[in-house]
C-alpha cells in the first residue's frame, strides 16, 4: 500500500490468462530472421526535452509477428528515452569534489513488460544504473566541472522479454535463465545516454556505444553467435555479453557478461566460441549501431547551428 | 518572427524607462554574477528587485566577453538582452510587455492569451498495454499506458452483486437524462468501490529540471493523480458494465457482454441465471517525458486517446478450472467503450508586474514560463451537450462568477477540436 | 447549524474548531516559526497545510485538498509580510459524512470535495485566532444540485449520494470568488443559481446585476456565514477583555 499514489483494489489483481496458453495450444514462437550478424534497425533522436540540459529516445523496429492474429505472440520492442541534468552546481553541502560528479537512474514504466512494472525501484533497476555509470564515468571530461554534478535518467517505456506467453503462464521455465533481456536495455541505454549527452554538449572523449552478442543455440544445431539477440527469438541463450565501447580509442569501458561460455565451445564448430570471441562480436555489434548515433547526432547538431542563425539577428537587437 | 521584432521595440521601451529612473548604487561586480546564477538555474525565480537588473542593463560585463565582434557597437549605443535573458532575469516584466504590445496582446510564445496549444497523438504503440498513446502538447509530452488486469470477487471484501437493482434498471424503459444520470452515478460508485480504475502519474522522470527521480512523487504528481482519479468517476467516461466479467452457465451460448443494451433485453433470462465473477481492473500509467506547463490537460489527452485505443481480450469464466480465461484472439477482443469526452481547460491569471496594478490577463493553456507566473488557477472540464463535469479554481479572486461562462465557451470550443482528433484521428 | 469555538488548543499559537453540516474540524496554526532552507522563500512566508483525515493516515485525497487550501491561503495570508519564515496549519477531521455515505472503507476514488468548506473555514479561523496578518477572510459553502435541479444548501448524506453535481464554492470578505470546486454533470445556467445562492449564504448579498428572483424571497432566514463568523470572533474577544470592563471580576 503505498499512500502517495492511487493503488488498486486492495485484493489484488492478476494479469489476463489466457487460455490458447493453457491448452498448451502454442503459436509458432518468432524466429530471427535476420543475419548472424545484423542488428535490428534503431531511431534515435536527441532533444525531446527541451526543458533539460541534453535528451535522446531510442527505439528498436518492431518485429514483424506483432501484426499476428495472437494476443500472446506479440514482441515487445526496446523503446527508453532519456534526460541529462546538469553539469550544476553540487548543493553546498556536499563534499569538494575535484570531478564533475556523475549520476545516474534507470525507471521501468509500469508498462514496460507482460508483468505490470511497480513504481518502487526494484534491484534490477538499480543494477543497470551502476553499469550505465561505469559505462559512461570514463567517456566524460569530468576534470572540466569540478564541484559539479550530472544527472542522467533513463526511463524503459518498453522493454524486452525472454519468454512467450505460454512458458510464462505454465511457470514452465524450460532450463531458460531469465534477464536476457536486461543485457539488451542495457546496451540501448548505454548509446541513449550517450546521445542524450552529447545533446547537452558535455565534452567526452567519444561517444561511448552499447552493442550485445550472444551465443545462442536452437534444438538439435549446434551454438552459434549472433550479434544483437532478441532473447524471444530463441530457444535458449547459452551466454551473452554487453559491451561499451569507444570506436576512436579501440576501448571498451564496460563488460557485462551472462551465462556459461566455456559450455558453448564444444570445439566442434568452426567458429571459436570463447569468451574473447563473444566480446569481439558485442563490439562488432557496437560499431555497427555507431553510424545510427553519429548520424542522429549530425542531424541535431545541424538543426541547432540553422536555428541559432535564424535567431540571430533577433538575438543582438539594439536600441 | 514578425511579432518578435515588434516586441523588441517594446523591451528597449521598457528598458529606457526603467534606467532613468534609477540610482545607482550596487557594486559592478554583482549584478553579473547574479545573471550568471540565473542562466545556471532553471528554476531561478523572479529577480526582487527592479533597480537591481536595470543596472546590469546598462553595463553587462558578459555580453562583451560573449560578442567580441560587437563589442564596439555595444559601448555605442547600450546594448539590450536576448529575449531569453529578459525572460529570466525580470519573468513579469517579460510576459507584461508581451501582453501590453501594441494593444493586441501576445504571449511569449506567440499565442494569443485565448489560443490553446493543439496536441498530436500518436496512439497503439506500446506492446505490453491494452490501450496506449504517446501525445504532444507544445513541449509537454507524455505516455499513457493503460492495462486490464482481473480482480476476482472472492478477492472483494463484502462483495455484494447488484442483480436485483439491474433487472429493474432494464425493466423500466425509462430513457430520461436523470435516470440515465442516476444509472451512471450507480455505476460510478460501484466503480469506486471497488476501485476499478487506477490512474497515477509520474513526473519524476526528469522531465523537467524540478523533476527528478528518486524519493516519493511529488505534492503536484499526487495531486494530478487524485485530480484524474476524481475525474475518471465523476464523468461518465467508462460504465463498470463494460468492465464485468461473467459466468454464464454451459446452457447459454456465450454472447459477448458490453454495451449493446439491445442484446442485454433480449437475453434478459439468461442475466438472471448468470453471474458476475471478476472485473477488468484498468491500470492506468501516465509517464511525463518532458513538462512544459499545465501537466493535466496533458494528461487528460494522453488519457483519452489511450482509453480510445483500449482493447480489453474477450474473458469469461471457466467453471472446471475456477478460472478467468481470455482468448487471444485480437478479432475477440473488445473496444472500450466511451460515454463521453470530458476535454480539460486550465486557465491561468496573471496579474502583471508592479507597474501593470489592477490588470489582469487570463491565459489558457500555460506553457512552463507562464505557469510560474500565475497563481491564480482555473480548469474546466466539459462533456457532452455542453454540460460541465468539472469546475475547479484557486489561489486568488480575480476570475469571478461572470467570466465562468466565457471560459467555458472557450473550453466547449477545445472539445469539439478534440474530440475530432480523437474520433477521426489516425488509429 | 454552523458550531465555531476558537483558541480550544493551548499549545499551539492559534486554533479553531468548526463544525457544520456534519463535517468537523479541528485546526492548529502556529508560525510565524523558522523554515527548513530548502522550503524557504526568499520574499514571502512558506505555508505549510498538513490535512489528517478522522480515520486512518493521508493519502492522495488529503494532499489535493492540502494544495487548493495551500493555494488559497498563500492568496488571504499576507505572506509578504513575513518573508523566509513558516506558517504552519495542520486540519484534523474529526467527523464527517464519508461514514454514511460509504459504509465500511472509504475507497480511495471517493469524493474529496464535501469537507473543503469546513476545511478552509478552520483554517480561516485558526489563522484569526494566531493573529496571522491577512489581506481578507474567506467563508465557504458547500451545495448539491438535485435531480429535478433544485439547488440544496448544506446537504445531508443522502442529498449528497442522490445529488447530480455538487458544488463548493469560496468568496473573500470583498465578496470576490476565491475557490471552485464543482463536480458532477450541469449546466451553466445552474452553475449560476448555485453560485447566486453561494453567494448569498456566504457574504450575504447579490452582485448588482444577477437577476435572480427565486431566490430573493429566502433571503430573510438565511443567516449569512460571514455574520455567523464574526460573531463568534467578538464573542471570543469580549470574553477575553472581560476583565477590563468589570473592575469586580478582575479583582477576584
Amino acid at each position: 500500500m503505498d499512500r502517495r499514489r492511487v493503488n488498486g483494489p486492495p485484493g489484488g489483481t492478476a494479469p489476463p490468462c489466457y487460455a490458447s496458453t493453457l491448452s498448451g495450444k502454442t503459436h509458432p514462437s518468432p524466429k530471427r530472421t535476420r543475419g548472424a550478424n545484423e542488428i535490428r534497425k534503431i531511431f534515435l533522436k536527441t532533444g525531446l526535452t527541451p526543458s533539460a540540459s541534453g535528451s535522446a529516445y531510442f527505439e528498436l523496429e518492431t518485429p514483424p509477428t506483432n501484426y499476428s492474429n495472437s494476443l500472446t505472440n506479440r514482441t515487445s520492442a526496446l523503446k527508453l528515452t532519456c534526460t541529462v541534468h546538469g553539469p550544476r552546481p553540487l548543493p553546498r553541502s556536499a563534499p569538494f569534489s575535484p570531478q564533475l560528479l556523475l549520476s545516474t537512474r534507470v525507471k521501468f514504466a509500469p508498462f514496460a513488460a507482460r508483468q505490470r512494472r511497480s513504481y518502487i525501484p526494484d534491484s534490477g533497476e538499480r543494477d543497470l544504473a551502476a553499469h550505465l555509470e561505469t559505462a559512461l564515468r570514463g567517456v566524460l571530461i569530468g576534470e572540466r566541472w569540478p564541484k559539479s554534478g550530472v544527472d542522467i535518467i533513463v526511463t524503459v517505456l518498453e522493454g524486452e522479454e525472454d519468454r512467450p506467453w505460454d512458458a510464462l503462464a505454465a511457470g514452465n521455465q524450460n532450463g531458460r535463465t531469465g534477464g536476457w533481456g536486461m543485457m539488451s536495455i542495457l546496451s540501448g541505454c548505454i548509446t541513449v545516454a550517450s546521445a542524450a549527452i552529447t545533446d547537452a554538449g558535455i565534452d567526452c572523449v567519444d561517444v561511448v556505444i552499447g552493442g550485445v552478442a550472444a551465443i545462442v543455440r536452437q534444438p538439435a544445431a549446434p551454438p552459434q553467435l549472433v550479434l544483437d539477440p532478441c532473447p524471444s527469438d530463441h530457444e535458449e541463450v547459452i551466454a551473452a555479453c554487453v559491451v561499451g565501447y569507444l570506436q576512436s580509442r579501440d576501448e571498451v569501458t564496460e563488460t557485462w557478461a551472462k551465462g556459461n561460455v566455456t559450455a558453448s565451445s564444444d570445439g566442434k564448430g568452426t567458429t571459436p566460441m570463447g569468451f574473447n570471441a563473444l566480446v569481439d562480436q558485442a563490439v562488432e555489434a557496437a560499431v555497427a549501431a555507431r553510424r545510427v548515433l553519429v548520424e542522429a547526432i549530425r542531424e541535431s547538431t545541424e538543426a541547432k547551428i540553422q536555428s541559432s542563425q535564424a535567431k540571430l539577428p533577433d538575438k543582438l537587437t539594439s536600441v | 518572427m514578425s511579432d518578435r521584432k515588434g516586441l523588441q521595440m517594446e523591451f528597449s521601451y521598457v528598458r529606457c524607462r526603467v534606467a532613468e529612473t534609477l540610482p545607482l548604487e550596487l557594486a559592478p561586480g554583482s549584478p553579473a554574477k547574479r545573471l550568471r546564477a540565473a542562466g545556471n538555474s532553471q528554476s531561478f525565480g523572479p529577480i526582487p528587485g527592479r533597480t537591481k537588473f536595470a543596472l546590469q542593463i546598462q553595463h553587462p560585463p558578459f555580453l562583451h566577453n560573449g560578442n567580441q565582434n560587437n563589442s564596439i557597437h555595444h559601448r555605442t549605443t547600450p546594448p539590450t538582452f536576448p529575449a531569453h535573458t529578459f525572460a529570466k532575469l525580470a519573468p513579469p516584466t517579460y510576459l507584461t510587455a508581451h501582453l501590453t504590445s501594441k494593444g493586441v496582446p501576445i504571449r511569449p510564445s506567440g499565442r494569443s492569451p485565448t489560443q490553446f496549444r493543439t496536441p498530436t497523438c500518436h496512439a497503439g504503440s506500446l506492446t505490453h498495454a491494452h490501450g496506449s498513446a504517446v501525445v504532444r502538447c507544445g513541449d509537454t509530452a507524455g505516455v499513457c499506458g493503460v492495462r486490464g488486469e482481473i480482480l476476482r470477487v472472492e478477492d472483494v471484501a463484502d462483495y455484494r452483486p447488484k442483480m436485483a437493482e439491474e433487472e429493474e434498471r432494464v425493466d423500466t424503459e425509462m430513457h430520461s437524462f436523470q435516470n440515465v444520470r442516476r444509472e451512471k452515478r450507480e455505476d460510478s460508485e460501484e466503480m469506486a468501490r471497488l476501485g476499478l480504475l487506477v490512474p497515477n502519474l509520474e513526473l519524476a522522470t526528469g522531465c523537467s529540471p524540478t523533476h527528478l527521480p528518486g524519493g516519493p512523487p511529488s505534492t503536484l504528481a499526487q495531486t494530478l493523480s487524485q485530480r484524474i482519479l476524481t475525474l475518471l468517476h465523476t464523468s461518465n467516461l467508462l460504465s463498470v458494465h463494460d468492465l464485468r466479467i461473467w459466468f454464464r452457465p454451459p446452457a447459454s451460448a456465450p454472447i459477448c457482454r458490453g454495451q449493446e443494451h439491445e442484446v442485454m433485453r433480449e437475453e434478459e433470462e439468461e442475466i438472471v441465471k448468470a453471474e458476475v465473477k471478476a472485473f477488468w481492473v484498468l491500470y492506468i500509467d501516465i509517464l511525463f517525458i518532458s513538462l512544459d506547463g499545465n501537466p493535466f490537460d496533458a494528461a487528460c489527452f494522453a488519457l483519452l486517446a489511450a482509453l480510445c485505443n483500449t482493447r480489453l481480450p474477450h474473458a469469461w469464466y471457466d467453471a472446471d478450472r475456477e478460472l478467468v480465461l481470455c482468448s487471444d484472439d485480437p478479432a475477440e477482443s473488445k473496444q472500450l467503450h466511451l460515454y463521453d469526452m470530458p476535454v480539460p481547460l486550465s486557465f491561468g491569471v496573471f496579474e502583471g508586474d508592479e507597474e501593470a496594478k489592477g490588470k489582469k490577463w487570463i491565459l489558457a493553456d500555460m506553457d512552463g514560463f507562464e505557469e510560474g507566473l500565475c497563481r491564480e488557477n482555473v480548469t474546466i472540464v466539459v462533456g457532452e451537450e455542453k454540460r460541465v463535469v468539472r469546475i475547479e479554481k484557486d489561489g486568488g479572486g480575480n476570475v469571478g462568477g461572470r467570466d465562468m461562462r466565457r471560459l467555458v465557451e472557450l473550453a466547449v470550443q477545445r472539445r469539439r477540436e478534440w474530440v475530432l482528433m480523437l474520433r477521426d484521428g489516425p488509429p | 447549524m454552523v458550531n465555531v469555538t476558537l483558541s480550544p488548543l493551548y499549545r499551539a499559537d492559534g486554533s479553531a474548531t468548526f463544525t457544520s453540516n456534519g463535517y468537523s474540524v479541528i485546526a492548529a496554526v502556529n508560525g510565524p516559526i523558522e523554515v527548513q532552507r530548502r522550503d524557504e522563500l526568499p520574499e514571502e512566508a512558506a505555508i505549510d497545510v498538513a490535512i489528517r483525515p478522522a480515520a486512518g493516515v493521508g493519502g492522495v485525497r488529503e494532499r489535493h485538498l492540502e494544495s487548493i487550501i495551500q493555494n488559497t491561503l498563500r492568496h488571504v495570508i499576507l505572506v509578504s509580510a513575513h518573508p523566509r519564515t513558516l506558517i504552519q496549519i495542520t486540519l484534523q477531521i474529526v467527523a464527517s459524512q464519508d461514514d454514511s455515505l460509504y459504509p465500511g472503507n472509504l475507497p480511495q476514488a471517493a469524493s474529496n470535495v464535501p469537507v473543503l468548506p469546513a476545511l478552509l473555514q478552520a483554517s480561516i479561523l485558526a489563522l484569526l485566532s494566531a493573529s496571522i496578518p491577512l489581506s481578507m477572510t474567506l467563508t465557504a459553502t458547500l451545495i448539491s444540485v438535485k435531480e429535478n435541479g433544485g439547488v440544496a444548501p448544506s446537504p445531508s448524506a443522502q442529498d449528497l449520494e442522490a445529488a447530480t453535481s455538487i458544488h463548493v464554492l469560496a468568496f473573500s470578505s470583498h465578496g470576490d470568488l476565491l475557490v471552485v470546486e464543482s463536480e458532477g454533470y450541469f449546466t451553466m445556467d445552474t452553475w449560476e443559481k448555485v453560485y447566486a445562492k453561494a453567494r448569498l449564504i456566504c457574504h450575504g448579498e447579490k452582485e448588482e446585476d444577477s437577476e435572480s428572483e427565486d431566490l430573493s424571497m429566502d433571503t430573510e432566514e438565511v443567516t449569512k456565514l460571514e455574520d455567523i463568523l464574526k460573531d463568534a470572533v467578538r464573542q471570543k474577544v469580549a470574553a477575553e477583555y472581560r476583565w477590563k470592563q468589570s473592575p469586580d471580576s478582575a479583582a477576584t
